[in-house]
């Protein structure tokens, strides 16, 4: 049997019955885009490497129960879960880190706290979306909010699509600057 | 800005204990998070990184069913009183069954050691061989002072066994559920033939072919069905034989001592293979094409002039290397194993 020719649900069953050649077209087919997207986020080979070593050996720690319905959608949450969880885990390596107390009381106030700060990191991102050129602005709300290919966004704006991509590039830039409150250390050293 | 806070927010998206809301708000900013001066690795990179990451993946799982194979529903840590019972129990059952069985058949006096419910432990104490049969119809022989550990019933996709010591599989074919055979660190994977797996007290592992094709690689490696070089692992067919260095991690390929000949298909009618080594006058050429297609190893000739040198004689009883030996002083030629390919050498006859 030629497991290259599997849909992902077939192999998803297999891997359910413990199948190791299942679960090996499975990397095959999706490491790539797996490490990439967490390469594009965190910057580094060597945690993109490990983030993704994680989830696929996750996957097979829990290949008998798992519900997985679409894999390639399943995968990207899955790496997304990850890496936020990384940068959650840096932010307590840094030295603004404080104890969390999670008594009752404690943690009412706290979840109170949250809308604030959900409130407040949702400002500073409109802030920064604001302060972009038209332009720009224009490009990376299709791109990063919308989900617009660049060759999709190129037709809509007018652009050649390097252009594109060379305004993008200059709008992360400057968000990452504008946004640098909440970016983890690690994230920050590209800027200096 | 709080950090703390900021921390307990994507604590609580982890977990999935945020309002739709804030989950929409994190995601937005997710987004904004890529490096602006990423680039996708070249391809080299990407393979290599492939290559290693399945095999980091792998080793893991690894390691995590092994723990699960050995130390099942048991808490991990033994009080050393506690295993020096154990020990001595064992003893005293290995020698008491020694006595026990002493005059038995030889394989009763194989010791069923119950690791859990799920895997049988046989270790073979006597000094002789002993059979022992897989629910898929594979026998195995396992020598003294070696053990197989096998499951009692085999998973769906694969058949998997472990062995410390020495032992020779007859494996039955079935492609939908390889067979895998694991020696210290070393991974053997057929889909049905017969070959050896031997651990030497140095830490290398031989594995010797009878029949069919085997794959043999270091375990956590990605199983390829051509290796590239001689670190990512073997194919061997009949005949030929793989001793694996654990100091270097390296596999070196050659032929086994004594090769088998194969006769089955040969000739219609099996009888005349008596005298299919019997010669007369018969140039070189042909006589090494009956060695090759009946032992199935390849010649290399270096100076195709001794093709033609005629040969004489009856070889049918020897085994090949003797064969060889009768051939070279006939045609004043040399040979040399290198490798799995035999190379033949010699000037030529007038």
């Amino acid at each position: 049997m030629d497991y290259k020719l599997l849909a992902d649900k077939s192999l998803v069953e297999f891997l359910c019955n413990s199948d190791p050649l299942a679960y090996e077209e499975i990397y095959t087919r999706y490491w790539r885009q797996v490490y990439l997207a967490a390469f594009k986020k965190v910057g580094s080979k060597e945690i993109a490497e490990e983030l993704t070593q994680d989830l696929f050996c996750s996957i097979w720690e829990k290949r008998e129960k798992s519900t997985i319905d679409n894999l390639g959608g399943y995968l990207n949450r899955a790496i997304r879960y990850q890496v936020i969880d990384f940068i959650r885990s840096q932010l307590t390596k840094e030295k603004y880190s404080t104890h969390i107390k999670t008594t009752e009381e404690e943690s009412m106030y706290i979840n109170g706290e949250h809308a604030t700060i959900a409130k407040e990191l949702s400002d500073a991102i409109q802030a920064a979306v604001a302060q972009l050129p038209e332009k720009s602005r224009q490009i990376f709300i299709l791109s990063r909010f919308e989900h617009k290919s660049i060759r999709e966004i190129a037709s809509i704006v007018g652009l050649s699509d390097k252009a594109v991509e060379y305004h993008m590039t200059k709008c992360l830039k400057a968000m990452r600057v504008y946004l640098k409150d909440y970016m983890p250390i690690l994230f920050l050293i590209t800027l200096l | 800005m709080q950090r703390d806070q900021f921390y307990q927010l994507l604590k609580n998206y982890v977990e999935g204990n945020c309002t739709d809301q804030e989950k929409a708000i994190i995601e937005q900013w997710y987004e904004l998070l890529d490096q602006e001066n990423f680039q996708v690795p070249d391809e080299d990179e990407m393979n290599a990184t492939e290559m290693r990451l399945w095999s980091k993946i792998q080793e893991r799982n690894q390691v995590k069913e092994h723990n699960r194979i050995t130390a099942p529903k048991q808490p991990k840590v033994v009080p050393m009183f506690t295993r020096l019972a154990a020990a001595a129990v064992v003893i005293g059952i290995v020698v008491f069954s020694f006595f026990l069985f002493r005059n038995s058949d030889p394989n009763e006096q194989a010791i069923t050691l119950l690791t859990n419910d799920d895997y049988i432990k046989k270790s073979n104490a006597t000094t002789a061989d002993i059979k022992i049969s897989l629910e898929d119809g594979s026998e195995v022989t396992l020598s003294p002072q070696s053990t197989l550990t096998y499951p009692r019933h085999f998973d769906n996709a694969m058949r998997e066994v472990y062995l410390d010591g020495e032992a020779f599989f007859l494996v039955t074919k079935n492609s939908k559920q390889p067979f895998f055979v694991y020696c210290q660190n070393i991974v053997t994977r057929v889909v049905g033939t017969s070959f050896s797996v031997k651990k030497e007290p140095d830490g290398e592992v031989e594995v010797e072919v009878a029949t069919g094709i085997v794959s043999v690689y270091e375990r956590g490696k990605k199983f390829l069905e051509k290796p590239i070089d001689n670190t990512s692992g073997v194919v061997l067919t009949a005949n030929q034989k793989v001793t694996y260095y654990s100091a270097n991690k390296h596999f070196i390929t050659s032929l086994v001592d004594n090769p088998t000949p194969f006769t089955e298909g040969l000739l219609a009618d099996s009888s005349k293979y008596a005298n299919y080594f019997t010669f007369q006058d018969a140039p070189l050429s042909v006589v090494l094409n009956k060695l090759e297609e009946v032992y199935k190893i390849k010649f290399i000739i270096e100076n195709e002039n001794v093709m033609n040198c005629p040969f004489t004689g009856n070889i049918q009883e020897e085994d090949l290397y003797t064969k060889l030996e009768f051939i070279c002083a006939a045609t004043k030629s040399s040979y040399e194993i290198q490798g799995t390919q035999i190379i033949f050498r010699g000037s030529g006859c007038n």
